[in-house]
């Protein structure tokens, strides 16, 4: 029997990567953000549930006639309804081993209906205003869009093709002591997760969750004021990160028992060629609560896998003191070197990189094809590599590209490349 | 000067603000404490930022710190009619609202002694446009940290130039997604991957050297 006829299912093949097993072949990762799966359905390959696909292809040709980033904001806005399908049941469809699930319902996502709603609607008479304010809603419109109040109290928008952060809800360092976080004990927060687990036995899922540094500063306070009070008010910026991890470690556990394989932690670190914040900085209030993250979720059953855009090489030595089991993304773009990486860490760490979505929209797709080969070659067969894509792909991506990149990685599942 | 040149460089807005209020009380120029203080402090910083030895909060708090020795000065330096370095205008381009980056430029560029006129983000093209030939500045920047929004960079470059302004002003582009090959591409005069970069290229265009 060859290695292609064994019968490992995609959670035994990944674990099995992590732990540095033998596996019948490379795991793969798929991370088509909302608009780019609906490309891919029109495309590339049909969604196995019809109406999904319906729906996705539908929408997709709307994005499309609006033209795109000029269409109406209903039309940009409204395929991030495929927000977790896309990297969940579709990534699955697509081949990939690995699906991300979420957390929260819609009430611990949401914030409070501001009081200074009625100023805001003013030039925006409808029926939603009418019915948001009738059953006290946390959505309206203004200037004839849609705006929402977040757990976090910011005001959002659809801003190109995301609901992004207009207004942060905490304005200081006063705002950040006080910040209460929605309750997140309740098992309604994790009946997606659960059923997932029911409805797939035999897929790896990787459930959402988040570090102290990112999303303070990308979705709760202005990244400004984040990084200039980590100066300011460092003692301050420490108990509210000490609460934050806290807050996390507490969803992380009930998603483990809710049947996650990995704990999968979002928070960037870096940029193009640099850190965020100096080495001595993140030790100094990011690392402790990482590696307490990662040794909580250990002691729990699951693997750890970190997301960090950007620059990562100074981290690396870090991630393996404090045990992490996967790092996610590590752009080529942002400096950094797989080949060195995997050489000198790539018994402990297992990288989950090697399709490159920033230059694979640039390059011909026979270079595309080229540079997924050979990060394969690097890490593949040798172990403690998941062949995944550098950041989220992103409708942009030329659609010969998408499909070099797609039938690549099939061949390479198909074993035509060992 | 010495001591308001470190406490710009180190971020002590309060200190930076009282430094140049003494100094001011001394008799000394506007203009003086500006060339001798505070661009040499933001050049310093943008020069340790280079180099590895400043981060992103680092660069800010010396940016704010500037920034509240500059408000003591300048009402100082427009009474005694000294001209900014130029005009730059800049902005996020369509669809994108992020700003970080954008905002460091803003403040290197207001710390190197330039007139910013900033747009905000998610700026359509014809608000440059507009801008532009409201305000006549030497350069414009334009910054998109999303792939998705950098079609949204060549629109406006487009933009500019259909409207037949394209030769007056240098277009800078940067942010996190960008190459030099799109800054080619897509016909723009510069590409700087940092906020110094940016800087330099927006004092080089100023002083006739690009």
């Amino acid at each position: 029997m060859s290695k292609y006829d064994s019968k490992m299912t995609s959670r035994e093949r990944v674990l099995a990567t992590i732990e540095g097993k033998p596996v019948d072949r490379v795991p793969v990762m798929l991370w088509p953000n909302c608009h780019a799966a609906l490309k891919c359905m029109a495309k590339i390959r049909p969604a196995r549930e019809r109406v999904w696909n319906a729906l996705g292809q539908w929408l997709w040709r709307k994005f499309k006639e609006g033209g795109e980033m000029d269409a109406k904001e209903i039309w940009r806005g409204l395929p991030l309804l495929f927000f977790y399908y896309a990297v969940n049941e579709y990534a699955l469809d697509l081949g990939s081993d690995m699906a991300e699930v979420g957390y929260g319902d819609a009430g611990y996502w949401s914030g409070k209906r501001p009081p200074d709603v009625a100023g805001r609607t003013a030039g925006s008479p409808g029926a939603l205003n009418w019915l948001a304010e009738k059953f006290n809603q946390p959505y309206w419109l203004e200037n004839g869009g849609l705006r929402a109040t977040d757990f976090a109290g910011n005001v959002r928008a659809v801003g190109g093709i995301y609901f992004d952060v207009v207004e942060p809800g905490i304005k200081n360092i006063e705002d950040l002591a006080n910040f209460r976080f929605p309750d997140a004990r309740d098992d309604k927060h994790y009946a997606a997760l659960r059923k997932f687990r029911a409805r797939r036995p035999d897929v790896c899922i990787y459930a959402s969750n988040f570090g102290v540094q990112d999303l303070p500063t990308s979705q709760m306070m202005n990244m400004s004021n984040f990084l200039t009070s980590m100066i300011d008010y460092p003692d301050e910026v420490k108990k509210f990160q000490k609460r934050f991890a806290d807050h996390m470690i507490g969803v992380g556990i009930r998603q483990i028992k809710a049947g996650a394989d990995v704990i999968f932690i979002y928070d960037d670190y870096g940029y193009t060629g640099r850190t965020l914040i100096s080495m001595d900085m993140w030790k100094e209030f990011t690392y402790p609560h990482l590696k307490r993250m990662i040794e909580t979720y250990h002691e729990e059953g699951a693997k750890v896998m970190l997301h960090s855009c950007g620059y990562q090489m100074p981290f690396l030595e870090y991630y393996v003191e404090a045990g992490l089991d996967v790092l996610q993304t590590f752009q080529p773009k942002a400096g950094n070197d797989f080949a060195r990486a995997y050489a000198e860490y790539g018994d402990r760490l297992t990288f989950n990189t090697g399709i490159d979505i920033q230059l694979g929209e640039m390059i011909t797709p026979e270079e595309l094809r080229r540079s997924i080969l050979e990060s394969y070659r690097i890490g593949g067969g040798n172990g403690h590599h998941i062949l995944g894509m550098t950041h989220m792909l992103q409708y942009t991506m030329p659609v010969e590209n998408m499909r070099a990149l797609f039938e690549t990685v099939w061949e390479i599942q198909a074993g035509r490349h060992d | 000067m010495e001591r308001l040149r470190e406490f710009a460089k180190t971020g002590k807005a309060k200190e930076t603000a009282e430094r140049a209020r003494v100094l001011l009380d001394e008799g000394k120029e506007p203009d003086s404490i500006m060339k001798g203080a505070l661009i040499p402090a933001m050049d310093e910083v943008g020069d340790l930022f280079q180099k590895g030895e400043y981060f992103v909060p680092e660069m800010l708090v010396a940016a704010r710190a500037m920034q509240r020795g500059l408000e003591v000065l300048k009402p100082m330096l427009v009474a005694s009619g000294v001209e900014p370095m130029g005009k730059v205008l800049v902005g996020t381009v369509k669809g994108d609202l992020h700003d970080i980056g954008k905002n460091l430029v803003v403040m290197a560029l207001e710390g190197a002694g330039f007139d910013v006129i900033d747009l905000g983000a998610d700026v359509p093209p014809e608000k440059f446009v507009e801008a532009i030939k409201e305000h006549n500045p030497k350069v414009v920047g334009l910054s998109a940290l999303l792939t998705t929004t950098m079609p949204a960079m060549k629109d406006t470059v487009e933009a500019i130039k259909a409207a037949g302004i394209g030769d007056q002003v240098k277009i800078m582009i940067g942010g996190a997604p960008l190459r030099q090959e799109f800054c080619d591409e897509i016909g723009a005069d510069f590409y700087g991957p940092d906020s110094t970069t940016g800087r330099n290229y927006a004092r080089d265009v100023a002083t006739g050297e690009a």
